[in-house]
C-alpha cells in the first residue's frame, strides 16, 4: 500500500508501462540487422534501455521515503479543458468566441474565481490577438461564426 | 584582413533600417516575456514564426534570436524581486537575488545582473565570431559517426546534469528519443506509431511538444501560487548604483560563469538553466566565505546570469555550424531557415555570409541594446511584475494555443498542446525533468539517421565509431561523464549510510 504513494515506484512503473507498450507495438516493425536496420531497430533498442532505466528506478525507490508531491487538480482540470475547448471551437464560432471562451474556463481554475475581469481581459485579448495575428501577420483564422 | 571584411559585410547586413527595427522589436519582446514569469520565450518565437514567411531569413533570425537573448536578460528580474524565476534559467537567481532585495540592495542585483549578462553575451558573441567559421570548416569532413558521437555526448550530458538522479534523467532521454519516432521512418518510409492517424505522419509537433510540457504545466503549477506583489517603490535609479566593492567581487565570478556558460551552451543539450546552476556551483567551490551564499552574496547572481546569457549566445555555435540544434528553440530557427531553404549543416557560413555574419553583428547591436532598455527603464520593467496572475495566466494559456496553431494551421496540434500538458504534469509529479525529454525528442531523428548510416557504411561493425579520431573523442567524453556520474553516486551513497550510523537521521 505504501508502495503506491511512493514518488520513485511510480516513476519506474511508468518507464515500464511504456516501455512494454512500445515493444509490443514495436514487433510490427521490421527488425533488420546491425548492417542494414530496419525501422523496428532503434525502438527495441530504447524500449529495452527504459525496461532497464525503469528497473533501476524502481530498485531505488525501495530505500527512499518520497511520497508524491501533490497536483492542483482543479488547474489542471480547467486548464486543460480551456485548451481542448479552444482547440476543437476555433474553427467554428471563430477566433473572437473561443478566446471569451477560454479566458472564462481558464479563470475557473482559481479557487475563488473572479469572472468579473474575464470580461474586461477576454475583450482586451481578443483586440490583441487580431491586432498581432490578423492585422500583422495575416492568418487566415475565422473571426466569426458566420464569416467566410 | 578576412574578419574584418566579415564584420564589414555582417555591419552592412545588420544596419539596414529592416534588421535594425527587427533585432529592436526581438529584445524588446524577449525582455517583456523574460521579467513576466510563466510565459517562456518559446512561445514567442513560436508565435512570431510566421513572419519568417514575409521577410528575408537574416531578418527573421536577427529577430527570433533577439527574443531568446533578450528573455535572458529579463528573467532575473522576477527572480530578484519575487523570488519566482522568469525564466527556468534564472531560477538560481532567487537564491541570493532575493535575499539581495530583501535587505534593500534589490537595485544593485537589477543593475549587476543586467551587467552580467552584458560581459556574458558580449564575450561569447566574440568567441561565436571567432571560432564558428573554423568550425563549420572542420566540421564538413564530419561523416555520419562523428555526427551520432557528437550527439550522443549532449544525450549523455544532459541526462546527468539534471537535478536529482542520474537514471531518472537517463529515462526522461530514452521516452525523448521514443516520441521521436512517431512517424513516417525516413529510410523506410513505414510508419511508425502514428495509429493510422494522419497528423502524426510527420511526426509530433516539437513546439506542441514544447509549450505542453513547459508552458502549460507551469502554469498549471503556479495558478493559485504566485502572487504579484513586488515592492517596487524602492527601485530608484539611484538605488542601482553598485559599491565599489560589489564591482570587484564580481569581474571573476562574470568572466568564470561567462566560461562556463560558452563551454555548456556549446554542447547541444545543455542549455542555459544548466549553465547558470553550474556557475552557482562553481562560485560557491571557489569561494573563501561559501557561507555568504544564499544570503546575498553578488556572485551568486552574477556568475549564473553570465553564464546563461553565455550560453544562450553559443548555443548558435552548434546550431550554425553543424545544424545540430540544443534545444527547441535552436530547432525553431533552423525551422525557419529550412522554410527559407537554406539546409542547416557546416556550409551555412561558407553559402550564406551575410546571413551568419549579419547576425553576429546584429547580437552585439541586440545587447548593446537591451543595456540601454535595461538601466534607465528599470522601473517600467518592475512595473510589469503588478500584473497579477489572473490576468496573466489565461493570456499565457490563449497565446500558446494561437502561437502552435500558427505554425501548420491545424488545430490538432492545439490538442496535441493539452495532451502534452498532462503529460508535463505526469512528468512534474514523478519528478521527471522536461529539458533532457525534450532534447531526446529533437535529436532523436538525427541520432537514428546518423547511427545507421555509419553502420550501413561500416558494413555492420561498431567499431566505427571508435576508430574516427573525432568520434572517438566524443565517445571518451560520454564515458568519462557517466562514470564521473556513477562514481560521484557511489560516493553520496556512503556518504549517506556514514550519515545514518552517525546516528544523524536525514534521509530515510
Amino acid at each position: 500500500m505504501k508502495l503506491l504513494v511512493k514518488r520513485d515506484f511510480l516513476a519506474g512503473a511508468a518507464c515500464l508501462l511504456l516501455a512494454f507498450f512500445v515493444l509490443w507495438q514495436g514487433q510490427e516493425y521490421a527488425l533488420g540487422s546491425l548492417q542494414n536496420m530496419g525501422p523496428g531497430y532503434m525502438p527495441r533498442m530504447l524500449g529495452v534501455g527504459l525496461v532497464v532505466c525503469g528497473v533501476i528506478i524502481m530498485a531505488g525507490s525501495l530505500r527512499s521515503s518520497e511520497a508524491l508531491p501533490r497536483l492542483n487538480l482543479r488547474a489542471f482540470l480547467f486548464v486543460t479543458l480551456a485548451i481542448l475547448s479552444f482547440a476543437l471551437l476555433m474553427n467554428r464560432i471563430g477566433l473572437f468566441l473561443a478566446t471569451i471562451l477560454l479566458v472564462f474556463i481558464c479563470s475557473l481554475s482559481e479557487r475563488r474565481p473572479r469572472l468579473i475581469i474575464g470580461v474586461p481581459l477576454s475583450l482586451g485579448l481578443c483586440l490583441v490577438s487580431y491586432a498581432v495575428f490578423i492585422v500583422g501577420l495575416n492568418m487566415p483564422i475565422r473571426l466569426f461564426p458566420w464569416s467566410f | 584582413m578576412e574578419l574584418l571584411d566579415n564584420l564589414a559585410l555582417g555591419l552592412s547586413v545588420a544596419f539596414t533600417l529592416e534588421n535594425l527595427m527587427y533585432c529592436a522589436m526581438g529584445v524588446t519582446i524577449g525582455m517583456f516575456i523574460g521579467v513576466i514569469p510563466g510565459i517562456g520565450h518559446l512561445a514567442a518565437i513560436s508565435m512570431l514564426l510566421p513572419l519568417t514567411f514575409y521577410v528575408p531569413a537574416t531578418t527573421a533570425l536577427v529577430m527570433l534570436a533577439g527574443i531568446y537573448y533578450g528573455a535572458q536578460y529579463g528573467g532575473s528580474t522576477a527572480s530578484i524581486l519575487l523570488n519566482l524565476p522568469g525564466t527556468p534559467a534564472s531560477a538560481v537567481v532567487c537564491l541570493d537575488g532575493y535575499p539581495m532585495a530583501k535587505s534593500g540592495r534589490a537595485g544593485v542585483a537589477l543593475l549587476m545582473t543586467t551587467l552580467a549578462s552584458f560581459v556574458g553575451s558580449f564575450i561569447t558573441v566574440i568567441v561565436l565570431a571567432a571560432f564558428a567559421p573554423p568550425l563549420a570548416t572542420f566540421a564538413v569532413s564530419f561523416n555520419s559517426a562523428d555526427y551520432f558521437s557528437m550527439m550522443l555526448l549532449g544525450l549523455v550530458a544532459a541526462a546527468i546534469l539534471v537535478q536529482g538522479a542520474a537514471v531518472k534523467g537517463a529515462a526522461a532521454v530514452l521516452i525523448g528519443l521514443i516520441l521521436g519516432m512517431v512517424g513516417t521512418d525516413v529510410s523506410t518510409g513505414i510508419q511508425r506509431y502514428a495509429f493510422g492517424l494522419p497528423f502524426l505522419y510527420d511526426g509530433l509537433n516539437i513546439v506542441a511538444i514544447a509549450m505542453g510540457i513547459f508552458g502549460v504545466s507551469e502554469v498549471i503549477a503556479n495558478v493559485g501560487k504566485v502572487k504579484g506583489v513586488a515592492d517596487t517603490r524602492k527601485i530608484t535609479l539611484r538605488s542601482l548604483i553598485p559599491t565599489r566593492k560589489d564591482l570587484r567581487e564580481s569581474v571573476m565570478p562574470m568572466l568564470r560563469g561567462t566560461g562556463i556558460g560558452t563551454g555548456v551552451g556549446i554542447l547541444p543539450g545543455t542549455g542555459t538553466a544548466i549553465a547558470s546552476f553550474l556557475a552557482y556551483a562553481v562560485e560557491k567551490k571557489v569561494s573563501r566565505t561559501p557561507s555568504k551564499f544564499g544570503k546575498g552574496a553578488i556572485e551568486g547572481v552574477t556568475a549564473p546570469e553570465s553564464a546563461n546569457n553565455a550560453a544562450a549566445q553559443s548555443a548558435f555555435i552548434p546550431t550554425l555550424t553543424l545544424g545540430i540544434p540544443g534545444d527547441a528553440v535552436m530547432a525553431l530557427m533552423l525551422g525557419a531557415l529550412l522554410i527559407h531553404g537554406i539546409t542547416p549543416g557546416p556550409n551555412v557560413i561558407t553559402d550564406n555570409p551575410g546571413l551568419f555574419w549579419g547576425l553576429v553583428v546584429s547580437f552585439l547591436i541586440g545587447n548593446v541594446l537591451l543595456l540601454i532598455l535595461n538601466i534607465p527603464l528599470v522601473g517600467v520593467w518592475v512595473r510589469l511584475l503588478k500584473v497579477p496572475y489572473p490576468l496573466l495566466y489565461p493570456s499565457i494559456i490563449l497565446f500558446i494555443a494561437i502561437g502552435v496553431y500558427s505554425i501548420n494551421y491545424s488545430h490538432m496540434d492545439i490538442m496535441l498542446v493539452a495532451f502534452f500538458g498532462v503529460i508535463g504534469c505526469l512528468l512534474l509529479l514523478l519528478g521527471f525533468e522536461p529539458a533532457p525529454l525534450l532534447l531526446g525528442y529533437i535529436l532523436g531523428p538525427m541520432i537514428e539517421e546518423n547511427f545507421r548510416r555509419a553502420l550501413i557504411l561500416s558494413r555492420g561493425d561498431m567499431m566505427v565509431f571508435l576508430e574516427r579520431p573525432v568520434s572517438a573523442t566524443f565517445i571518451a567524453l560520454s564515458s568519462l561523464l557517466l562514470l564521473w556520474s556513477a562514481y560521484s553516486m557511489i560516493k553520496e551513497r556512503k556518504e549517506q549510510g556514514r550519515a545514518r550510523e552517525g546516528g544523524l537521521h536525514g534521509e530515510g
